[in-house]
């Protein structure tokens, strides 16, 4: 999940913000102004939901559903995350503002590969195929960020940070394990309550006569 | 003593109960009491607190000071207050707070689910409360399709579904016809259970209250014993 | 879930902070867009600076200026607390991995570890400490009009503006979800009845932000919109907001000047 401030030097903070910064400006031009409201109420979803405590046994961890934001949102999910993170840097909560590019960067990223493994799965709704499509986001999505956030410190700190990446890496697969599970559960129920809302892909449709 | 016979003691007792909402005191030194066989009205105005005291009473809103029991147990934090949901039962005023859906049936089982029952055995209940309320038919039916009073019915049949031994009420026939109306009361009277109901309905008074009381301005104003 | 009235969709609802935040006082009046500016400065550059004498007197002056914040600015103790502790929460983990080495011979301690852990821990609290201090009593909405107000693109701005209103709306539906399945018995256990019912509420928090964004559609539609919104009123920077500037930016040069004067 978020990296906290100060942990990434200098020329990993850039890259990252300049990458981050190239997905944004991405996701704003495929976002037309109509769609706004719409990317703005599930960036707010996401936002809320990603206060939801799970208790898992040993403490509890947050949901960041960051492979399902990603599902329903395609490249807007760059923008709309890095305005969550932005705000959650400012709001006194996690996060902070030099390393805003890379967590917009590991938590977007993968978000938007999951929108592409998975959303020919919303094609024709069926449960196994939303529960299959709300799962593989979730892994896309938490895998990703794990994996992104472990080349960020190793191109940071190299080996010194070898065990932190490990460490880092355990502790998201129950977070993992959450998300796909959460994912998959709420998107087949989604798509009992709103069927015609999945099949139409709500921000980013794939390509086609509309 | 009989064996097997209901504990004495009141099956909720409020004592000095005071509840804030955004700075605003809702509810200031409530106390009262209710029996095994009494079903008491609250009536007051809107806006008095009457909502307010029955989400406080489940712990769905922090109080300020008091003391709650309920089923003798005296409930302090989340934890005790979750340990009595399902066996004491609340109906929202609004079923839009209440319903999670999606079709009827599966909105009902959910309180039972909650309390541990199996899937299957959690469906059959579900089934079994649909029929006494006489909306079997309405089972499948999504639950945003319903109309006012079959939500309301819908709703009822999801607490009771989880067999409550005290029943929170709050302006149970608010926008029933009268038919409905009439439909709902009798189905409550029929579960033999002590209630609290808040409502400033006539026909809720005439046909359900053993007692009443008035809250103004989140105090308890008067008692009154009459049901007419 | 009915829909509800077409009114309550219209943005222009005055909107609270987002839930799980402690809502901010109405405490400083006027523009933020310095202090943002500062606070984000503050942080690029704190995030770069690795002597050690520097990161001290960052330490002691932010925590200066938080003490300034929470007299004078609204800082609610518990903001802060809540911050520091999430912080230092991660900065565990760091600790726990950098200074230990698991070599042939077991554990290791490793100087340059504990010292890139204690620069990594000085710079994270500088930087939580300064941020709180110069962000102190500012609400979302507050945030979004600084952001929008130092320049960020049009869209985005707005984008955050919408986000913003919404938040509370979102956030008043999912409190309402959560009590009715709480009013039914529901409990957060580590157990797949949690993980049901959450991916259920979850389900409805998403049917509903889909159908309201169906709802604001139409509403703009029906009144010939044309893809642009209101732009965002300036107000007038306090004057306090100068004083924050010229002393963060005072502490900030006596930093990157420490290493300078031996």
């Amino acid at each position: 999940m978020h990296l906290a401030e100060g942990v990434l030097d200098g020329p990993t903070l850039a890259a990252a913000a300049l990458l981050a910064a190239g997905g944004v400006a991405l996701g704003l031009r495929r976002l037309d102004d109509r769609r706004l409201p719409l990317a703005a109420l599930l960036g707010a979803v996401f936002l809320v939901a990603s206060t939801v405590h799970v208790p898992i046994g040993l403490g509890s961890v947050h949901l960041v559903l960051n492979g399902l934001a990603g599902l329903l949102l395609g490249w807007a999910v760059f923008p709309v995350l890095a305005v969550a993170l932005l705000l959650q840097a400012a709001l006194l909560s996690f996060g902070g503002f030099a390393v805003l590019g890379a967590n917009t960067l590991l938590l977007a990223a993968p978000a938007v590969l999951a929108h592409y493994a998975c959303r020919r799965l919303l094609g024709s709704p069926s449960r196994p195929r939303l529960l299959a499509a709300g799962a593989l986001a979730g892994t896309i999505g938490i895998a990703g960020a794990a994996l992104l956030a472990a080349l960020l410190l190793a191109a940071s700190g190299g080996r010194a940070f070898t065990d932190l990446i490990a460490l880092l890496v355990a502790v998201h697969l129950p977070v993992l394990v959450v998300d796909a599970t959460i994912g998959a559960l709420a998107l087949a129920m989604l798509g009992r309550l709103l069927p015609h809302a999945l099949r139409a892909g709500p921000v980013d449709p794939p390509r086609g006569p509309t | 003593m009989h064996i097997g016979a209901a504990p004495s003691g009141p099956v909720i007792a409020v004592a000095d109960l005071s509840v804030e909402r955004g700075g605003r005191r809702v509810l200031a030194g409530v106390s009262f009491a209710v029996d095994s066989a009494e079903r008491l009205l609250i009536d007051g105005a809107s806006g008095a607190g009457k909502s307010t005291l029955l989400h406080a009473l489940l712990g769905l809103v922090p109080r300020r000071a008091g003391r709650i029991e309920l089923l003798g147990r005296a409930c302090a934090d989340e934890a005790d207050f979750a340990a009595v949901r399902g066996p004491v039962g609340l109906l929202f005023q609004d079923p839009d707070d209440q319903l999670l859906g999606p079709s009827v049936v599966e909105d009902v089982e959910f309180g039972p689910l909650n309390l541990g029952l199996a899937p299957a055995a959690a469906r059959r209940l579900a089934r079994e409360q649909l029929g006494r309320l006489g909306i079997d038919a309405l089972a499948e039916r999504p639950v945003h399709e319903l109309s006012g009073g079959e939500q309301r019915l819908a709703a009822l049949a999801g607490v009771l579904a989880m067999a409550p031994r005290v029943l929170l009420l709050d302006e149970p026939t608010a926008g029933l016809d009268a038919d409905s109306a009439q439909r709902l009361l009798a189905a409550l009277l029929a579960t033999g259970v002590p209630m609290i109901v808040a409502s400033h309905d006539r026909a809720c008074r005439r046909r359900l209250a053993t007692r009443a009381l008035v809250l103004r301005e989140g105090r308890v104003e008067g008692h009154l014993n009459s049901t007419g | 879930m009915k829909a509800p009235a077409l009114a309550q969709d219209d943005p222009g609802r005055a909107a609270a902070v987002r839930p799980g935040v402690a809502a901010a006082r109405p405490g400083r009046r006027g523009d933020a867009r310095v202090r943002l500016a500062l606070a984000v400065g503050a942080s690029v550059t704190i995030a770069l600076i690795e002597a050690p004498a520097s990161l001290l007197w960052l330490l002691a002056a932010a925590a200066t200026g938080c003490a300034f914040a929470v007299l004078t600015d609204g800082l609610r103790l518990a903001q802060l607390a809540r911050r520091l502790l999430a912080v230092n929460a991660f900065l565990v983990l760091v600790w726990l991995t950098l200074p230990l080495e698991f070599g042939p011979d077991g554990l290791a301690w490793s100087a340059q570890g504990v010292e890139l852990a204690a620069r990594i821990s000085a710079r994270a609290n500088a930087i939580a400490l300064a941020v709180c201090a110069l962000l102190a009593g500012l609400d979302a909405h507050g945030i979004a009009r600084a952001a929008a107000a130092l320049g960020l693109p049009a869209r985005c701005a707005r984008l955050m503006l919408l986000m913003v209103r919404y938040i509370a709306v979102i956030g008043e539906t999912w409190r309402r979800l959560d009590r009715a399945a709480r009013a039914r018995g529901f409990a957060a256990r580590a157990d797949r009845r949690t993980l049901a019912v959450l991916a259920h509420l979850l389900a409805l928090l998403l049917a509903h932000a889909l159908l309201r964004a169906e709802r604001v559609d139409l509403a703009l539609r029906a009144r010939a919109f044309a893809g642009a919104f209101a732009a965002v009123a300036r107000t007038a920077v306090p004057r306090s907001d100068w004083v924050w500037a010229t002393g963060t930016l005072a502490a900030l040069a006596v930093a990157l000047l420490l290493p300078h004067l031996h």
